[in-house]
């Protein structure tokens, strides 16, 4: 059941009234089972993974709890290696059975197992390591109430594509129900509606233009250029991801629950560091939470910080996928960050960071941190090594520039999307909709947003959401 | 997940309201700008299926202004090629022939087109239905595609059963569902083409003008369709002189015409033909059909027959003339079609005459002396 689909609209309504009927523990449990039921629509054996999973989770949670010292730790390790053998089994198996015999010349076909990849298990089990490390690290207690946690893990706004939930930011929010406000409705469905129009008008619009150029296909009957296609991915993912998450959040806050924010305006960054605190944020916050600091994080040697910082954006990346071409791009960044830190060094030191930071510099440094992005993405959406390497030579070569010409909206999503940011700096313009303006006025801009929806929807693109693979 | 009822209705509560007005204001914006028929009459692209649609209710409402008997022709492009306005009125001085054939309709859509015109107080005295008697091909004409592109200026939210109803197949059922609700959306192609290019737009909106100023003297098409030979198994075994192009077209026909009847066109038939009844008879004016010929190479057809089951049941109403199913054999040659569907200028002069005489014998109007002009004049004998 996809967020731009009529049948999970009608699905929430559905939970949205039922829950009006229940009171506190039904209420919980039925949104629990509401949300096996938006999993179970994908393959009903999910759920039996799912409730494994829960199953298991929640009795090592209680088990660190109880323990101490060693015991704890050791409790703690069985916990993530739990989680971590699931992740594996399911989603690198084959990846790891097709490396080893590539490596020692092997003929993989006979030793690849038929495994089905269950959608958002990198999401949910990442969200029972940090759930066993939160109570190792004694930040919380265990939960005892199974419905509480399992709806921690289950909600489904969040369950196949994230934002990747943190113990510490939902369990208070089932302890402590504050009331939902005008301004909660307000704000969800300002957040449904924008999250609609990103996916449905703007990601789906690019995502052919980039199927296109990575399978060598054509588009509306044309070639596409290089440039286009390295772009149209750029923007593909980013609108598509945002506006996932843009709904969930959404659908969340009009159930009574607030998710942290996963995006930022990434692509406004001025540099790559900036880039990691803005884009997909929770999962950014649990490499360094989870991982990057287990590691060491700043408190080791210099050398040993940049090869935590490798380590980390590298198994971020394959987290993303089974394939080197993600294990690339996540030591790519790891190398723009390591290179970013240097050079900030470099410039303290030389006590040029003055001119650097200058404010009519934004602009470049924005510019540049974005192609920089954008050509990070080329390993990440391409289908092989040869492909991405291909992709890049294209780049190199003279450009064709009339596809720009033929389809204008190319330019216009990105400019206009630039020209909205711009216009609705530090977000006024979202927070007056949803503060101060009347009810007539908000009815009026939503209207105008399903009318521009209406027009602009790439209604029959079927394109699913871009991090469900994930 | 809420405290109390109280809070959790009022949740609820402020969520409907919210939600109520934004689709009450998006529901006034769409009917300002789409259901009102501004943007159609106004913006749309007048090649567009819609635009088509409109262009022949403009023409209605130009052409029937005057105090003669007017007389609404319906049909799809082989009666838009095939009766000529100017023609029929020559032959029948003192009747308004109006052309409404939509390329690519069905009869779905001249019930929706002529309950529009009755919804405008568009005037009428007779109603002429110009059609194959038997569908030829493999279609479902129940699921045409198009007539939910045609529909857009013609249908609304009072439409939201019956409409989709009218269609088999889900995928159909659901295109019907957007026509009716969200016109928006089903404009968006023209919507985006008139955004992205508005001068262009303008450039394209002149031809709704010149439409509506020339179209009706248009004299139809020169071409002939090459004479075939055939063996006995109706296969051909001469082309004669035909073209690559007109080759291919004429060998899809012969598939077309080889493939079984399916009853249930027949059915679809007779239920919008029975609608279109029911709008003449709200009216209390005769409605006429006739047949359209059927193609250039006869020899790979059956025999004319008896009329088919929906035609049939009509004949039988008092108000209807089912002209036979004959009527215009004799055009079924290439001499009369310039490709496989459509009739020729030769072809659009002898049904024009025939067809306004044939209407002027049935409402009773008087015709001319016999001058020469009516030589292909036949006359009726209805079934």
């Amino acid at each position: 059941m996809m967020f731009d689909t009529f049948q999970y609209w009608i699905f929430f309504a559905a939970v949205l009234l039922g829950l009006a009927l229940l009171r506190d523990r039904p209420a919980k449990v039925a949104l629990v089972l509401a949300s096996f039921v938006f999993y179970g629509v994908w393959d009903w054996r999910f759920c039996l993974l799912l409730g494994g999973s829960i199953v298991v989770n929640y009795f090592f949670g209680i088990a660190i709890d109880a323990r101490e010292g060693n015991a704890r730790k050791r409790m703690v390790a069985l916990a993530v290696a739990f989680n971590l053998a699931v992740l594996g089994f399911f989603k690198y198996a084959n990846f790891f059975v097709d490396s080893f015999a590539t490596l020692f010349g092997l003929n993989p076909d006979g030793m690849l197992l038929n495994i089905v990849l269950p959608v958002g298990i990198s999401f949910f089990t990442f969200e029972g390591i940090a759930y066993a490390v939160d109570i190792y690290r004694r930040q919380m207690r265990a939960v005892r109430d199974p419905v509480d946690f399992s709806l921690f893990i289950t909600f489904f706004p969040h369950l196949v594509a994230g934002p990747i939930i943190r113990p510490m930011d939902f369990f208070p929010q089932l302890a402590q129900r504050l009331p939902l406000t005008s301004e909660d409705s307000r704000w969800g469905m300002r957040e449904i509606l924008k999250g609609l129009i990103k996916k449905v008008a703007f990601a789906n619009w690019f995502a052919p233009i980039a199927d296109a150029w990575y399978t060598g296909a054509q588009y509306n009957g044309a070639e596409v250029p290089a440039w286009a296609g390295v772009l149209a991915f750029s923007m593909q993912i980013y609108f598509d991801f945002s506006g996932y998450t843009d709904i969930a959040r959404g659908c969340a806050r009009l159930l009574g629950y607030k998710f942290p924010p996963n995006f930022e305006r990434p692509y406004l960054s001025a540099s790559i560091t900036e880039f990691w605190r803005r884009w997909h944020i929770s999962l950014s916050f649990w490499l360094r939470d989870y991982l990057y600091i287990s590691l060491g994080g700043n408190r080791v040697s210099v050398p040993r910080t940049y090869v935590n910082l490798l380590i980390v954006m590298g198994l971020g990346g394959l987290w993303h996928g089974a394939s080197w071409n993600f294990a690339i791009w996540g030591l790519y960044h790891g190398f723009l960050l390591i290179g970013h830190r240097l050079w900030r060094q470099a410039v303290e030191k030389s006590g040029i960071a003055g001119i650097v930071d200058a404010r009519w510099l934004l602009p470049f440094w924005i510019g540049l941190t974005f192609v920089i992005v954008t050509l990070g993405w080329i390993p990440f959406r391409a289908p092989d090594f040869a492909a991405s390497l291909a992709t890049f030579q294209a780049l190199l070569a003279p450009q064709e520039w009339g596809f720009a010409q033929a389809h204008p909206a190319i330019v216009l999503i990105p400019v206009g999307t630039l020209a909205f940011c711009l216009l609705d700096h530090r977000r006024w313009l979202q927070d007056w909709l949803v503060q101060r303006a009347s009810l007539p006025l908000v009815a009026l801009v939503g209207a105008l947003a399903l009318l521009f929806l209406e027009i602009f929807a790439q209604v029959d693109a079927q394109v699913p959401f871009v991090y469900f693979q994930f | 997940m809420f405290d109390s009822p109280a809070r959790a209705w009022a949740h609820i509560r402020r969520l409907l309201v919210l939600t109520l007005a934004l689709l009450l204001v998006w529901f006034v914006l769409e009917s300002l700008v789409y259901r009102s028929g501004f943007y159609y009459r106004w913006l749309a692209e007048p090649r567009s299926n819609a635009g088509a649609v409109t262009l022949r209710l403009a023409r209605a409402q130009n052409e029937t202004g005057g105090t003669a008997p007017v007389v609404l022709v319906f049909g799809d492009s082989r009666v838009g090629e095939g009766f000529s306005k100017p023609v029929a009125q020559a032959q029948v001085p003192g009747l308004d022939f109006v052309n409404l054939a939509v390329p690519g309709s069905t009869p779905r859509t001249w019930y929706y087109l002529l309950r529009e015109l009755q919804r405008r107080d568009t005037r009428f005295d007779a109603v002429v239905v110009g059609l194959p008697y038997r569908h030829i091909g493999g279609g479902e004409l129940a699921n045409w595609s198009l007539d939910t592109l045609f529909m857009a200026p013609l249908v609304d939210p009072r439409d939201m059963w019956t409409f989709p109803a009218s269609f088999t197949s889900e995928e159909m059922r659901r295109r019907a569902h957007r026509t009716v609700w969200t016109p928006a959306l089903v404009m968006q192609a023209d919507t985006r083409a008139l955004l992205s290019a508005p001068e262009a737009r303008r450039q394209h909106l002149d031809y709704r003008q010149w439409w509506l100023e020339h179209a009706s003297n248009y004299a139809g098409r020169e071409e002939r369709m090459p004479a075939l030979h055939f063996d006995a198994a109706g296969q051909v075994v001469d082309f004669s002189d035909a073209d690559a192009g007109q080759r291919q077209k004429i060998e899809q026909h012969l598939r077309d015409v080889r493939v079984a009847e399916k009853p249930v066109n027949d059915a679809f038939l007779a239920h919008w033909l029975g609608q279109v009844l029911a709008l003449a008879r709200a009216h209390d004016v005769p409605l006429i059909f006739y047949p359209h010929p059927r193609s250039p190479y006869p020899a790979l057809l059956p025999d004319f027959g008896d009329l088919p089951p929906s035609l049939a049941a009509l004949a039988n109403e008092p108000e209807v003339t089912v002209l036979p199913p004959d009527f215009l054999a004799d055009l079924e040659a290439p001499d009369y079609f310039f490709d496989t569907l459509h009739v020729n200028l030769h072809g659009r002069e002898v049904i024009s005459r025939r067809v306004a005489q044939a209407v002027a014998q049935v409402i009773g109007h008087p015709l001319p002396d016999a001058d020469g002009s009516g030589a292909d004049a036949k006359q009726v004998s209805p079934r």
